[in-house]
């Protein structure tokens, strides 16, 4: 009995916890948006957020896109090889880069390097009581700090998305034209040909939710850390879980919004 | 000006503020001493409403800083100026940005000003031309100035001070000391300190107030506490092991013990 109630505890905290972290990121996002007049003001943080998390994730992206891009050549090749459409590669990997992988991997990107970033340095404020000044300061740490970090992976995550999905294609090109035989302008011309709007704009639209929802989550984890050096380190570690896990959902929930309900 | 007014504050199952009053008076220099964990910062972060009573006022030149609206608080805090134990600069700004940010934010000077007062300030504490230093390039000592020049940039009424000698060699916190000392004599601020250090209290305070159990036990001069006999004023002014803190001290110890050994039956 006494281990079910200990169970029970253990997991109504848990839930707790999670309902209460859910709400603490919602309300900071509603406080941002209710913030953006600010946004001018915030203009040179808002440059060197977009700057480091930009050149950050760049040599990253680049090579997440070229593997990422070959692999969805060769495991896509081996199959389409026993059909003898090979020449449809192009649009196989241009479709799949632009869809999903470009957006979640250059996401998964953003949230180890930039979102771990963001919920040490302020999760580092938090501890060493910088926060606390910039309050009595009558300073707001949320349009001070946490607009310029969002407004910037917002339009990061977009901008990197387009690189990495290049880079794959390209990547999958030189594989489809050294290992499967596909013509480099069939390819192309293939992966050109396939593509819609929609394809390319759901995948944009994604990146635009990731990147928001990094930030924020990286915000909100540091804002809340406390218990010296180890909390940061907890924060930053939940920040990039809890990152990957929302990833994972907006994805889900954005792909039936756009290829099943609309 | 500044009154607290039957506070309770806890967090989780510590009780720390357990009905504190008390009233500090414009222009005079109050020391609250009391043992670690006793509630002294709380009391500090209290008074500019970055912490929330559960009960209780907090009036401050007559608006209840714990009930007020956020553009209330936010003019309620432009008559403070706060020195946090570690200094609580920015790193991500060197000493110039970190001194000039809170008259930036407010956007009524001309940043030419601005700069004026920046080299005023740093001026006044001894550390001139040392705008382009980042924070982590400082002393512990310097850092602690360079906070202070922040906290009077915006000529406030009062400043807080959260432990100003803590960390810091003699000669420098005998520095520290004639810095707030000036601060009285030439801007007629009203100064709260929060102190460990016996030696500054006796020296720059008008007042100072002891705090245990969560109230403000005793309040008295400098003198009054040099010469008391209480016996709580006397152990805590000498610093001795034996008396009634320690009593209770170890009564607590001897509690805790206690109930880890029922815990294990």
């Amino acid at each position: 009995m006494k281990f079910l109630s200990d169970f029970g505890n253990v997991l109504y905290n848990r839930v707790r916890l999670i309902i209460t972290g859910l709400g603490y990121n919602i309300l900071l996002l509603l406080q941002t948006i209710a913030q953006i007049r600010y946004l001018p003001k915030r203009r040179k943080e808002l440059l060197l957020q977009t700057e480091n998390s930009a050149f950050g994730g760049l040599p990253v992206a680049m090579i997440v896109g070229v593997f990422t891009g070959m692999v969805l050549a060769l495991q896509s090749g081996i199959e389409l090889a026993r059909f003898k459409q090979e020449a449809n590669i192009g649009m196989l990997v241009a479709a799949s880069m632009c869809r999903e992988m470009g957006p979640v991997m250059t996401g998964y990107i953003l949230a180890g390097l930039i979102g771990s970033t963001i919920a040490a340095e302020l999760g580092t404020m938090k501890v060493s009581e910088e926060i606390d000044a910039l309050e009595t300061m009558s300073i707001n740490p949320v349009n001070f700090l946490v607009l310029p970090r969002i407004v910037a992976m917002a339009l990061v995550c977009p901008l990197l998305t387009i690189y990495t999905d290049l880079i794959g294609i390209i990547g999958g090109a030189f594989i489809g034209n050294v290992i499967l035989n596909v013509n480099m302008s069939v390819y192309f011309r293939n992966a050109v040909d396939a593509l819609t709007v929609k394809d390319v704009y759901s995948g944009l639209c994604k990146a635009v939710v990731f990147g928001v929802t990094i930030a924020v989550v990286g915000c909100a984890q540091g804002l809340r850390a406390e218990g010296g050096a180890s909390g940061v380190g907890k924060a930053t570690m939940r920040a990039v879980v809890v990152s990957f896990i929302a990833i994972l959902i907006f994805d889900y929930l954005l792909t039936w919004l756009f290829y099943w309900s609309l | 000006m500044i009154e607290f007014i039957d506070v309770y504050k806890s967090f989780g199952t510590h009780q720390v503020l357990n009905g504190l009053n008390f009233k500090i008076e414009r222009g005079e220099t109050l020391a609250i001493i009391g043992r670690s964990g006793c509630g002294k910062s709380v009391t500090l972060k209290l008074m500019v409403g970055l912490l929330a009573p559960e009960k209780g006022k907090i009036i401050v030149d007559g608006i209840d800083v714990s009930t007020a609206r956020d553009e209330v608080l936010n003019q309620i805090r432009r008559k403070f100026g706060f020195l946090f134990q570690s200094g609580a600069l920015l790193n991500s700004l060197n000493v110039g940005d970190n001194i000039a940010l809170p008259l930036r934010e407010q956007n009524v000077l001309p940043e030419r000003e601005i700069s004026q007062r920046v080299s005023e300030g740093l001026s006044l504490l001894g550390l001139e031309g040392l705008e382009k230093l980042m924070p982590s390039e400082l002393s512990g000592g310097m850092r602690k100035r360079v906070s202070l020049a922040r906290a009077i940039i915006m000529r406030p009424e009062i400043i807080l001070y959260d432990e100003p000698t803590t960390g810091l060699d003699p000669i420098m916190s005998n520095i520290i000391n004639e810095l707030i000392i000036r601060m009285k004599e030439h801007f007629k601020i009203t100064s709260v300190v929060v102190t460990h250090d016996m030696k500054s209290t006796f020296m720059i305070s008008d007042r100072i107030a002891l705090l245990y159990q969560g109230k403000i036990m005793r309040t008295g001069t400098p003198k009054e506490f040099q010469v008391t006999s209480d016996p709580y004023i006397k152990q805590f002014v000498e610093g001795t092991t034996g008396g009634p803190f320690q009593d209770e001290h170890e009564l607590e110890i001897k509690k805790i013990l206690s109930d880890k050994i029922t815990n294990k039956i």
